[in-house]
């Protein structure tokens, strides 16, 4: 779609107004870095970044150890890097992480499958979001872990029952994040194109498709967090495996220290699911950042 | 009914509002030739733009027709390029990538498609941008690069909107004279909308003064300013005259314009 010229000299103008902007700031200290919507240089954010940790790690010593606070109720950073450890020496939770993610990925991406255009037709067509608009408002708002029991119910306890709790949970969001995305698309950008002899038929995947494509991708990125809470209360009941499976068995035998490693795993992944996006993003949607 | 050009007949557009029917546009009657430019001139809602969308099929009329070499037009088509105020740009495409985008809808061979691009390029001044992304653009080569977009798809027509409102007047200055000189080296009907006096009259060849509520046209300056023309033009007894005339029209429109508003407050 585009030339790898363009790409290039995008990409180094790029650079050059962000190193001249971060140079501009480096004259500010930390705390003038305050302006609003203002850019601060990479070493700052990694600086801040990395603060921001080490202040809850260091709350969390500092509770543990110095003010001393009962390990059952709030295990020490080394009691849940030491349960960690074996945890991970136990093949088990390894294959419970893998559940999870494949749980997980496999709702969600049908989930995406489905949703993607939907909303597209829900937001380029007015018959479309006429029909279908109301119900996904209604659908989204039915509580994905009440559903549980009836899923238990209809398609038993195995995988199809846990990917139906994700399905459920995030498919009617996406639907209408999708529609809404689908209807930032500037009217004038479409009008413009049926001037250069775009068919009405072609405009939603020459134009919209393109034009509204990174909102979609941060939408989907949005509703994979969810997905991921959804999982975890969908393995809480009827399961055999996977990260919410052991978080629970760890409460039968009053294992804080297990649940904390969960937990953490859980905001690891998220975490690096975050970063991905965005180095993604910002690889295949360089073209979208407005040189302000 | 000319056989040629553009021909605008009997065109009236009605909004309907709480208040009552809005008479947008009020028997639009004119005629505007092949290679003619003409510009639409008058105070904001007076219908100027309705009636340069409604030539470009974005909008109906209510009633009236519009006929184009003899044929009656119906629906927006590559006949007619239009260029607007906002940027339109799609921002997923190099500067090339833009100006090609109507060439590939007509399945024009790539590599003529690029040589006509390059063609463009060169036309409104942008060698060495060709890979650039839009983002990267400042205002007045985003409307450069939409300008040769459009007229890279060779219309009859090129519909222009206000395609300098959002430029600072220096840059909105030196686009004119670009326009012009692109105007020149490849000829079209160009009927531009604008509220600028000045622009209207340095550009065209007829300037259509239209009046608002109902939107009429009201006058029609030919302006025999000996072409090609440049930024000095802008200062001479001839073109003061004619700008006095518009502005005349123009003030008298805006002063009825502003009695109604205070009356029916």
């Amino acid at each position: 779609m585009v030339n790898v010229n363009g790409k290039i000299s995008c990409a180094i103008q790029e650079n050059l107004i962000l190193e001249n902007r971060g140079k501009k700031h480096w004259r500010y200290s930390l705390l003038q870095a305050f302006i609003p919507m203002g850019r601060i240089p990479k070493t700052y954010t990694i600086l801040l970044a990395t603060a921001a940790f080490v202040g809850i790690l260091g709350l969390w010593f500092s509770l543990t150890l110095l003010v001393g606070i009962d390990a059952f109720f709030l295990p020490s950073p080394v009691a849940t890097l030491d349960a960690a450890r074996i945890l991970l020496s136990d093949g088990e939770f390894v294959l419970g992480v893998q559940m999870t993610v494949f749980r997980v990925m496999m709702g969600f991406s049908i989930a995406a499958a489905v949703a993607v255009p939907m909303g597209l037709l829900i937001g380029t067509y007015a018959p479309a979001s006429a029909m279908l608009e109301y119900v996904f408002s209604f659908v989204r708002y039915l509580p994905a872990s009440a559903f549980i029991p009836l899923f238990i119910l209809w398609i038993g306890i195995d995988e199809p029952e846990k990917i139906a709790v994700i399905i459920l949970g995030s498919l009617p969001q996406l639907v209408l994040m999708v529609a809404t995305n689908v209807r930032n698309v500037p009217m004038s950008m479409i009008e413009v194109s049926y001037t250069l002899g775009t068919s009405k038929a072609d405009v939603l995947w020459k134009i919209i498709l393109p034009k509204a494509l990174p909102d979609i991708v941060d939408s989907l990125r949005t509703v994979l967090g969810w997905a991921w809470t959804y999982i975890i209360v969908a393995e809480l009941v009827g399961a055999s495996s996977g990260i919410g499976y052991m978080i629970i068995q760890s409460q039968r035998m009053m294992n804080t220290s297990r649940i904390f490693v969960g937990i953490l795993t859980i905001g690891l992944i998220g975490m690096i699911i975050d970063i991905a996006f965005k180095v993604l993003h910002d690889y295949f949607f360089y073209w979208n950042k407005e040189v302000r | 009914m000319i056989e040629t050009g553009l021909d605008i007949q009997g065109v009236n557009k009605i909004y309907q509002s709480k208040n009552g029917n809005v008479f947008a546009l009020d028997q639009i009657n004119l005629q505007v030739h092949s290679k003619e430019f003409v510009s639409l001139l008058g105070t904001s809602g007076c219908g100027k733009s309705t009636l340069l969308r409604i030539i470009c099929g974005l909008e109906e009329a209510t009633s009236g027709t519009i006929y184009h070499k003899g044929r009656q037009l119906q629906g927006p088509g590559p006949d007619r390029g239009m260029v607007f105020q906002a940027y339109t740009l799609f921002p997923w495409m190099t500067v090339s990538e833009n100006i090609q985008f109507g060439l590939k809808q007509k399945h024009i061979a790539k590599k003529e498609a690029k040589e006509i691009a390059e063609h463009y390029i060169e036309l409104v001044g942008l060698q060495g941008f060709e890979g650039q992304c839009p983002n990267s653009l400042s205002g007045g080569m985003k409307q450069r690069v939409a300008i040769a977009r459009a007229l890279a798809n060779d219309p009859d027509i090129l519909l222009l909107d206000e395609p300098f409102g959002a430029l600072d007047m220096q840059t909105r200055g030196v686009m004119q004279e670009l326009l012009l000189n692109v105007w020149q080296k490849s000829p079209k009907m160009i009927v531009m909308v604008t509220h600028d006096i000045e622009e209207a009259i340095f550009l065209a060849d007829r300037v259509a003064i239209m009046s608002a509520r109902p939107g009429r046209i009201k006058e029609i300056l030919d302006i025999a300013i000996e072409r090609p023309r440049d930024y000095r033009v802008k200062t001479s007894q001839q073109f003061v005259e004619y700008k006095e005339r518009a502005t005349e029209i123009i003030r008298e429109e805006s002063m009825k314009l502003l009695q109604t508003k205070i009356l029916s407050a």
